[in-house]
């Protein structure tokens, strides 16, 4: 009987069972339908390298459980900040950010390699200027 | 059986599935979208690595490997891949796998009973179930090692031994410590081969080392093979940091230690409750059941079954310190042996191992409390 209590408590608190009853499921949906309006504003191009199916956005943003809708399955790469605070290289095609309150957010604004697409809700997406160039292709994988 | 079937159902009753969202940790949210991936690109998808940081392999899956998200992959083109998708999987690998185990006890109907509390006293087997991680796949996959092992040793199957290791290839594949276990199967079924033939110590001595060779260089092979699929091919890239001797004699003094690691300390209770109904069960279904049936079931073939569970425990314990499912992995392969001999009364070396899986549960981390 206490394993089993201690278990229950070990789970509930892991699985944030209160979260996720009261409002996992509102954040769900509208994760859902967010990530569905990001999708019309996004390429997948089968031809393409793997840099141009991967979204890149901060390391605290794979811990998001709104990600996993993340369309057209595109892979995520988390970045981390250069020593000097600076973006890394990167060669692929999309980046995406937290709209406020990020520091990533700005050195994306800040840099002449990367345009914003559009904000939605509490994401802003980035096209890159020098990477994957525009396609025509659109993704029929959904 | 039925009760462990239905306890598999708890997800069902605590979230609504169908909105389920993974909140264990980043791994649980990168395996998602890995597992998607897979499914709607195959090989073909995008990267998962860090700061672009991929591998010499032409295979990008992500710090993981790409076994892992390739077998969920295939299995979301025949299911989808929803939020409630992973319980699908999971419950499927689980109750498969432990349905083979249960079959491989027939005609035991104690010992039978005996696993089947063991298991329902243990959330451990069920906790995962409805989550992304990893854990609840290799439980399953020790559960069907397990049914398989048994099957193998009891009836000199030969499509066990051979399901027994293609299962702890694949296993290899997405952890490649699951090698430490294969010395252990070779071993046996070298004996088994041979039985009938008296074998001198040198005989003996010379299939261990057999054993052993060729578990050490498939769990190398398998190594090397899951570093080219991971390490950053860029020189001076930052990775994962690689074990350094400290670290690991650090683990494993914790290994034989009482004390609990500073980042784990919550639900220590759980784990030394959990220690005591984890030994307790098996101790009295070892008290109660019968003597060896025949010399070749002697102390020997306890101290085997006990050093493969304990040796792969172990082993990623050095490595990573917070593997608490390994031991209750380890527990449920030597079942065999807790519910077949008074292993208590008659080895003190199979007493020494008990004594420290007792020890390591009772300074173990609890599985939800990882850093």
């Amino acid at each position: 009987m206490i394993n089993a209590q201690l278990t229950v408590e070990g789970a509930t608190s892991r699985y944030r069972v209160e979260w996720q009853r009261g409002v996992g499921p509102m954040v769900d949906e509208s994760s859902k339908e967010l990530f569905a309006t990001i999708e019309r504003r996004m390429d997948f191009v089968p031809s393409e390298s793997s840099y141009c199916k991967t979204v890149y956005g901060p390391l605290e943003m794979s811990a998001d459980p709104r990600l996993i809708h993340l369309p057209l399955g595109f892979a995520f790469s988390a970045i981390v900040l250069t020593r000097d605070g600076q973006l890394p290289r990167l060669r692929g095609k999309y980046a995406l950010t937290y709209s406020s309150g990020s520091a990533m957010k700005a050195l994306f604004d800040a840099s002449s390699d990367w345009r914003a697409v559009d904000s939605f809700d509490r994401f802003t997406l980035y096209r890159s200027r020098v990477a994957c160039p525009l396609s025509s292709v659109r993704a029929t994988t959904n | 059986m039925a009760s462990v079937c239905a306890i598999c159902a708890w997800p069902l009753f605590v979230f609504s599935m169908g909105h389920y969202l993974p909140t264990i940790d980043n791994d649980e949210v990168v395996y998602f979208l890995e597992t998607k991936t897979f499914m709607l690109h195959g090989f073909r998808g995008g990267n998962f690595f860090l700061n672009d940081q991929v591998p010499a392999s032409r295979l990008h899956s992500g710090l993981h490997g790409p076994v892992f998200p390739a077998l969920y992959g295939l299995a979301a083109r025949l299911v989808g891949w929803q939020n409630y998708s992973p319980y699908l999987i999971n419950l499927a690998l689980f109750v498969a796998a432990w349905l083979l185990l249960w079959r491989s006890l027939r005609s035991h109907y104690e010992r039978q009973i005996a696993i089947a509390l063991f298991v329902l006293m243990h959330g451990y087997f069920f906790l995962f179930l409805p989550s992304m991680m990893q854990e609840s796949f290799h439980i399953s996959i020790a559960i069907a090692m397990a049914g398989m092992w048994n099957i193998a040793l009891h009836r000199g199957s030969g499509v066990a031994w051979a399901g027994l290791f293609v299962l702890t290839a694949i296993a290899m594949l997405t952890r490649y410590l699951w090698g430490v276990t294969l010395p252990f199967f070779v071993s046996s079924f070298l004996h088994q081969r041979r039985a009938g033939t008296p074998l001198r110590p040198i005989s003996t001595a010379a299939l261990g080392f057999v054993s052993l060779v060729a578990g050490a260089v498939s769990t190398y092979a398998a190594m090397r093979l899951w570093t080219f699929w991971t390490a950053p091919a860029t020189a001076g890239a930052s990775s994962i940091p690689s074990l350094s001797p400290v670290t690991a004699l650090t683990n494993a003094a914790a290994l034989f230690s009482f004390r609990s690691i500073g980042v784990f300390e919550n639900y220590p209770l759980y784990f030394r409750v959990s220690t005591w109904a984890m030994l307790v069960i098996p101790a009295s279904a070892a008290w109660l059941s019968t003597s060896p049936s025949s010399p070749a079931d002697g102390e020997r073939g306890v101290v085997r079954p006990l050093a493969t569970p304990f040796s792969y425990s172990s082993s990623r314990w050095l490595c990573k310190p917070c593997s608490t499912s390994w031991t209750a992995i380890a527990i449920c392969a030597c079942w065999r042996v807790f519910t077949r001999w008074r292993v208590w009364s008659f080895s003190p070396a199979a007493g020494c191992r008990v004594c420290i899986l007792l020890i390591k549960f009772c300074s173990s981390p609890p599985p939800w409390s990882r850093s």
